[in-house]
């Protein structure tokens, strides 16, 4: 029984640090994420991350399927939920899973999806709103906080739970903070995709469908209209031109990228003639204007998301550390060590060590119990051990005698 | 097999890091508490055909037997080289006798008095004051930091020793005093007292000095009038007689220190020093230990700036 019990907390171990692992993995993955947006990073590097971001949500899936199971069996999945922050496993976990990563997993394995009309597309759009939801990945550094603080402060299960709420707390009003910054479009970025797109729809309605070039523009050989557009369009002095591509009844006019360029950062397939090759990169955005189709690439407003998005990441994490490192020492030193012993003097007759009482906090509530701990209670206890020692029996058992 | 019993006992590990002197209180208090329910071990298995009480005097004999050994096998190890006698004559206090000669002479003392229970503790708190140097440590930050016990020492008593040389001087003392420890029948009591059981009646331990001192003083020729007196002053209440010798008011200290000494291998975080704690609670309790208060806020304060 006892080697069964070994065995399963010898598991335990193995798991727990193996979600330790995936944890530090799936942080690093999300950075990079945001890294390879940042750097125009290939294509290929960027499905690697996608597939190591699915392979992390679907380990945290399981993962918080498996404790929820077995703490139902238990009769504590509700403790679990709220008070071992289940809820938190949750929210970094399945919501991912389905939202997020496991779309993005199911349309690289079937890019043809993108083909299937507009209920592909519709869906396609819903999976891009959602792609915030990855910074709920930050959510499993508390986990973190609680395996680490367990290190710094092994005997301390109320250190930890400190430390624990206020991590949660915090994280969460910074999340919060973000995700409505950018539903509100605060900070100028949650409606500049829209605001870049309808632009450009004025700009080119105004060109390619109005009174004055309308009219001669459906006149026009397809070499004249690449001329004519190009001039207007044609951006070479940028790294990410705007705008991508225009059709004209299905056929590329102009391009203001090279093959090169659309292989190594774009999803782009050569035997597909069609537009609908582009809607599987979300970059780019595509839309009609009469005989016209247009693409354009949103690169640059998702690069300054990306940043953004990397900076909320990187100032979580900091906090995150500081409270780990620098707050939670400065909780155990003036309140866990103290607590722990007057503790130790309470329940041990042969413990008579004071407490250390900082002078620099001796009028906080907890060093003045202290100092009436060391005022009082100890000088009468050590009082008491000497009246008594003559009493005394250390400890000893009749099963000290008797099992011999 | 008895002596296999009482190892066990004492390798108990409620008593680790204790004094082997509280281990053999500890001990023998809980045989004679339980001695009706320990009665099949110690009447059958232990010493099979005795009497109950017989068989419990038997065992607590035995452990006293037993703790005395480790006592002096411990003093043996701590005491050797552990005066130097050159010292103290290059101050002006010249024993008839060598190191060598001081030190076997100290041995065979203990060896006749271990058999007495309050000397045996008394020859512990010794080992520990010698092994853990607490007499160095003090005398010498005391001196260093010119602070009262320093005072005391260097002005009060007058000798104008130098650190080394009260060093020394203490250390002999020490060396000396647990014989204070063999209980003496003492007028107004039914039962032989020894001189800490007294330190709260000064006329009846005048009478227990009249009656030991020369006792001891065959049993250690070489010792002078001088130490003799300071190890009987350490016997005073203090807290009574403030104006009592220093250097025996420190002792009494240390050896109330040395008793209650714990080994500690790691101090537990927020947790002050063991001395340091234990002169500061001590200090609260001067009156009732007949300690010196001041001195102990001197050695608190020395304790601290140590992180002793």
């Amino acid at each position: 029984m006892e080697k069964r019990n070994r065995q399963a907390n010898d598991l335990g171990s193995i798991i727990e640090n193996f979600i330790i692992i995936a944890i530090v993995f799936v942080l690093i993955v999300t950075l990079l994420d945001e890294v390879a947006i940042i750097n125009g990073w290939s294509i290929q590097s960027k499905n690697y991350l996608l597939i190591a971001g699915f392979a992390f949500d679907l380990i945290f899936t399981i993962e918080f399927t498996t404790r929820i199971i077995i703490t139902s069996r238990a009769g504590e999945a509700r403790h679990y939920l709220i008070h071992e922050r289940g809820w938190v496993d949750f929210f970094a976990s399945i919501p991912l899973l389905l939202l997020n990563s496991g779309p993005e997993m199911i349309l690289y394995l079937n890019p043809d999806l993108f083909e299937g009309g507009g209920g592909s597309l519709a869906f396609f759009g819903a999976l891009k709103v959602v792609k915030a939801i990855r910074v709920t990945r930050i959510l499993r550094l508390l986990r973190m906080v609680k395996i680490l603080g367990k290190i710094q402060n092994t005997e301390s299960a109320m250190a930890n739970r400190h430390l624990s709420v206020i991590s949660t707390t915090v994280v969460i009003s910074i999340i919060t903070t973000f995700a409505i910054s950018l539903a509100m479009g605060l900070g100028g970025l949650g409606k500049l995709e829209e605001k870049r797109i309808d632009s450009y729809k004025q700009q080119l309605r105004s060109i390619l469908v109005d009174d004055t070039f309308g009219e001669k523009l459906n006149e026009m050989t397809d070499a004249e209209v690449k001329d004519f557009l190009g001039a207007v369009f044609f951006q070479p002095q940028t790294e990410t031109p705007e705008l991508m591509h225009l059709y004209r009844d299905g056929k590329l006019i102009l391009s203001n990228y090279t093959i090169e360029e659309l292989r190594g950062h774009y999803f782009y397939y050569e035997n597909k003639s069609s537009i609908a090759d582009r809607y599987q990169d979300p970059h780019l955005q595509h839309f009609k204007m009469g005989k016209f189709n247009v693409v354009i690439n949103l690169a640059s407003i998702h690069i300054e998301k990306s940043k953004i998005q990397l900076l909320i990441f990187l100032i979580i994490i900091a906090v995150i550390l500081t409270l780990l490192f620098v707050y939670s020492r400065h909780f155990v030193q003036n309140v866990t060590d103290v607590i722990h012993v007057m503790k130790l003097g309470f329940q041990d007759d042969k413990y008579l060590l004071e407490v250390k009482v900082k002078e620099e906090f001796d009028d906080d509530e907890i060093f003045i119990l202290a100092d009436e701990y060391n005022q009082k209670f100890l000088p009468e206890k050590a009082r008491k051990t000497h009246e008594t020692k003559e009493e005394g029996t250390g400890g000893l058992t009749m099963d000290d005698f008797l099992n011999h | 097999m008895i002596e296999q019993f009482i190892n066990r006992l004492t390798s108990n590990p409620n008593f680790i890091g204790q004094p082997s002197s509280t281990v053999e209180i500890h001990i023998c208090n809980f045989i004679q508490q339980n001695k009706q329910n320990l009665a099949p071990v110690l009447t059958q298995q232990l010493f099979p055909g005795s009497a109950l009480d017989a068989a419990t005097q038997q065992l607590t004999e035995a452990v006293a037997l037993y703790i005395g050994a480790n006592v002096l096998e411990q003093s043996r190890k701590v005491i050797t080289n552990v005066i130097d006698l050159n010292v103290l004559s290059s101050s002006g206090i010249n024993l008839t006798t060598t190191n060598e000669e001081l030190i076997q002479m100290i041995l065979v003392y203990y060896e006749k008095i271990i058999k007495h229970r309050e000397a045996r503790q008394q020859i512990d708190a010794v080992n520990t004051i010698l092994s853990e140097h607490m007499i160095e440590n003090y005398i010498n930050a005391a001196f260093e930091n010119k602070t009262y016990l320093y005072n005391e020492i260097y002005r009060i008593d007058s000798h104008h020793f130098k650190a080394d040389a009260v060093i020394e001087y203490l250390k002999l003392v020490t060396l000396i005093v647990p014989g204070f420890g063999i209980a003496m029948p003492v007028p107004g009591s039914a039962t032989p007292l020894c001189a800490t059981e007294l330190r709260k009646d000064k006329k009846r331990l005048e009478k227990y000095f009249q009656q030991i001192v020369p006792v001891l003083r065959q049993m250690l020729p070489p010792i002078n009038e001088d130490l003799w007196n300071t190890a009987k002053s350490i016997f005073l209440d203090h807290s009574e007689n403030p104006d009592q010798e220093p250097t025996s008011k420190f002792l009494a200290i240390l050896l109330l220190r040395a008793k209650d000494f714990q080994q500690i291998t790691k101090l537990d975080k927020g947790a002050e020093t063991p001395d340091k704690s234990w002169f500061s609670v001590h200090m609260r309790n001067a009156g009732f230990l007949g300690l010196d208060k001041t001195l102990l806020e001197d050695l608190n304060r020395l304790a601290f700036e140590m992180r002793k």
